[in-house]
């Protein structure tokens, strides 16, 4: 863990990647693309970012560096709009960590914070499963007690980066579901070690022809009583606070930015200036939502609805730079073909994970009706 | 709620000459310095009032009317009298809010100076006509003696101020149609139940309230510009949220709320004629969505990144 001297500015920050990137870009050790945040893993980038204190920058010392939520943002939307290669530590710097601060205890965050921050320890979301995709509160992962731990027998699917991860955030039931309860009840939070015996994975090849996403099994995994997150069967209040963090970041808004970026460098005639302007003028919008969100962070407020609407917003926004990419292709470099032809296969993916667009409209409503 | 807002609030639901009211009591040359005959303020306060009175569907001058005193005062040193503000892109022919009430006309042209058209002067022809919501929106035509070159003013920071206006008072009718959308839903029955527990209601309610959203944080985006020297984009970024927005809650709030929104004694139609209006006023949401474009086009990613849409993102 680095230590870092002055507190950094924003403006700062956003240099120091965007020269990171330029670099790194300019000398071929990546090449930019849509959704990079899930899709390129690069054990060197991440490695280097921690070691400029890049990841678990908001994290009190020991474990980072005690920087706001709107200092992260600088970071992260600048590698988003370098479609870096970042996928491999952007669950755990995003929600682990974050959720091991708020809820776990000591001897996890000490296990657990310090590998997150030098990008050693990579995780992946055992959240999904094939009877639980949107109705995430009827996971059927059970955890049983076992001595001074548990034992965990279940699937996850669409478990992205599985295949690269170190450990998993698995949620799983702690308490059966009884007769007339809520399924909201009895389901607990922990982390589990990749490389304990029982776990298996089994790659799950997207349309796209990839392979990022994977079915994880666990079979009577053994995992220490101190790997669970916080309270046993208080789960769900947990999870829902860490979606605001999943979804209410830049990541739901700037997937398909580098697609953009690569359709301006190729736009030649004044055709496209009103199509082009209202984009501006939405992620203008986005932008802001997210700082706002990033705000309300740092002063310990969980922005569910704001972070729910920032991700239905984003997924349109997102999803419209192809329809503006379509349009400027067939004049276009092959790039922004290759690109395009990507990142469309990888659009439907956007307004599901982290919650279909559906459940996203009828949390904000919700919300809103109570008020 | 600030003392300004309570004050409009009560003018506008008054059942009086809401613009005699408003004038009486100074709130129609806030914006203008005190020195110069106003009563001092800036973009904080004349988007506070225009909000208000949008949210109201109230209509009234106050946007022409204080962005005219403020081109004047600031070129000749005092406020001649009711002023209307018009946007000509091309020069001979003007569509102008208000002209059959207001004696100065402040005429911005894309590119060039700012002029003023002396409005009861000889040759002066106004054809009377109405927007969307019934305000007047006539047509003028000015002989060359009626019209001088005001070179004091700027019109680029006039225009962005006047589109703040527009952008406000969406705001304020998106904010007052949800509203009251939201209260018709939740107490209307069909089907023995509130309209809001059918799926398909709930989610186009919950759609309203993300329209609204971008609305409102677009016009604080554009408020945090007013003045600097990204005023202009920052607006022209308000006009095409807003006036999408407008468009979409004018739409929504219409179609949940059923025959009962088409009635004139409801109080949805002001909001919503309003709504239609303002999202094309003085220059059209197109124009606006043009003018960011070009910007995007011309100064490529970086200014598309570092200055359109990085707002307090810095």
């Amino acid at each position: 863990m680095p230590t870092a001297t002055a507190e950094p500015t924003v403006a700062g920050l956003r240099e120091e990647v965007r020269r990171l990137c330029a670099d790194r870009h300019r000398s071929g050790r990546y090449v930019p693309r849509s959704d990079s945040w899930l899709r390129s893993p690069d054990h060197g980038f991440s490695k280097e970012l921690a070691a400029r204190g890049l990841i678990g920058m908001t994290w009190p010392a020991p474990y980072g560096r005690g920087l706001s939520n709107v200092h992260r943002l600088a970071v992260t939307e600048e590698l988003l709009r370098a479609g870096a290669p970042v996928a491999l530590h952007w669950i755990a710097d995003r929600q682990i960590g974050p959720a091991i601060l708020r809820h776990g205890g000591t001897r996890l965050q000490q296990e657990i914070l310090p590998g997150i921050a030098s990008a050693d320890l990579v995780f992946c979301l055992g959240l999904s499963e094939s009877e639980a995709g949107s109705d995430l509160a009827s996971v059927r992962t059970r955890a049983v007690p076992d001595g001074d731990g548990f034992r965990i027998t279940g699937r996850k699917m669409w478990t992205s980066g599985a295949h690269h991860a170190t450990h998993a955030y698995v949620l799983a039931r702690t308490t059966p579901r009884a007769e007339g309860a809520r399924p909201h009840t009895g389901l607990s939070e922990f982390v589990v070690d990749m490389a304990s015996d029982g776990v298996e994975v089994t790659p799950i090849v997207d349309m796209t022809g990839e392979h990022h996403f994977n079915e994880v099994t666990f079979d009577g995994v053994r995992v220490p009583a101190h790997h669970l997150i916080g309270e046993r069967d208080a789960g769900w209040r947990q999870v829902t606070e860490q979606l605001a963090f999943e979804r209410g970041g830049p990541e739901r808004v700037l997937t398909t930015y580098p697609l953009l970026l690569q359709v301006l460098g190729a736009v030649r005639d004044r055709t496209l200036a009103a199509d082009l302007g209202r984009l501006a003028a939405r992620l203008g919008v986005l932008r802001r939502l997210c700082h706002g969100i990033a705000e309300m962070l740092d002063a310990g407020q969980a922005p569910v609805q704001e972070a729910a609407t920032c991700k239905l917003l984003g997924n349109e926004f997102e999803r419209d730079v192809l329809e503006l990419a379509r349009r400027v292709a067939p004049t276009g470099p092959p790039g922004l073909r290759r690109d395009l032809a990507l990142a469309m296969s990888a659009s439907p993916a956007f307004s599901l994970r982290g919650g279909a667009s559906e459940v996203l409209l009828s949390i904000i409503t919700r919300a809103e009706t109570a008020s | 709620m600030s003392d300004l807002r309570n004050l409009v609030r009560d003018v506008a639901r008054d059942s009086g000459d809401v613009w005699a009211t408003l004038a009486e009591l100074g709130l129609s040359t806030i914006g203008v310095p005190e020195e110069l005959g106003g009563s001092g303020g800036g973009a904080p306060e004349l988007a506070e009032v225009a909000e208000v009175l949008g949210e109201h569907g109230v209509t009234v001058p106050f946007a022409e009317h204080t962005t005219a005193a403020r081109a004047l005062a600031e070129a000749t040193g005092r406020i001649p009298g009711p002023g209307t503000v018009a946007v000509a892109l091309v020069p001979d022919r003007l569509t102008v809010p208000w002209a059959a009430r207001s004696s100065h006309l402040v005429v911005l042209t894309p590119g060039a100076d700012a002029a003023v058209v002396d409005l009861r002067a000889d040759g002066v022809v106004v054809v009377p006509g109405v927007d969307a919501a019934g305000r007047g929106l006539d047509d003028v035509t000015a002989p060359p003696a009626a019209v001088r070159p005001l070179p004091g003013a700027d019109p680029d920071a006039l225009l962005a101020g006047l589109a703040l206006l527009r952008c406000a008072s969406m705001v304020g009718a998106c904010r007052a149609a949800y509203r009251l959308t939201r209260e018709h839903v939740g107490t209307r029955e069909q089907f023995g139940r509130p309209l809001v527990r059918l799926p398909a209601v709930a989610t186009a309610l919950a759609r309203l309230r993300v329209e609204v959203l971008q609305a409102e944080i677009a016009l604080a985006a554009a408020l945090d510009a007013a003045d600097g020297e990204r005023a202009l984009p920052a607006a022209a970024l308000g006009r095409v949220v807003c006036g999408t927005a407008a468009t979409e809650v004018a739409r929504i709030a219409h179609q949940l709320h059923g025959a009962m929104g088409i009635t004139r004694e409801y109080g949805l139609h002001p909001l919503t004629r309003l709504l239609w209006a303002e999202r094309d006023a003085d220059l059209p949401e197109q124009h606006w969505a043009e003018l960011l474009g070009g910007l995007v086009l011309d100064g490529g990613e970086d200014r598309l990144w570092c200055e359109l849409t990085a707002g307090v993102a810095g």
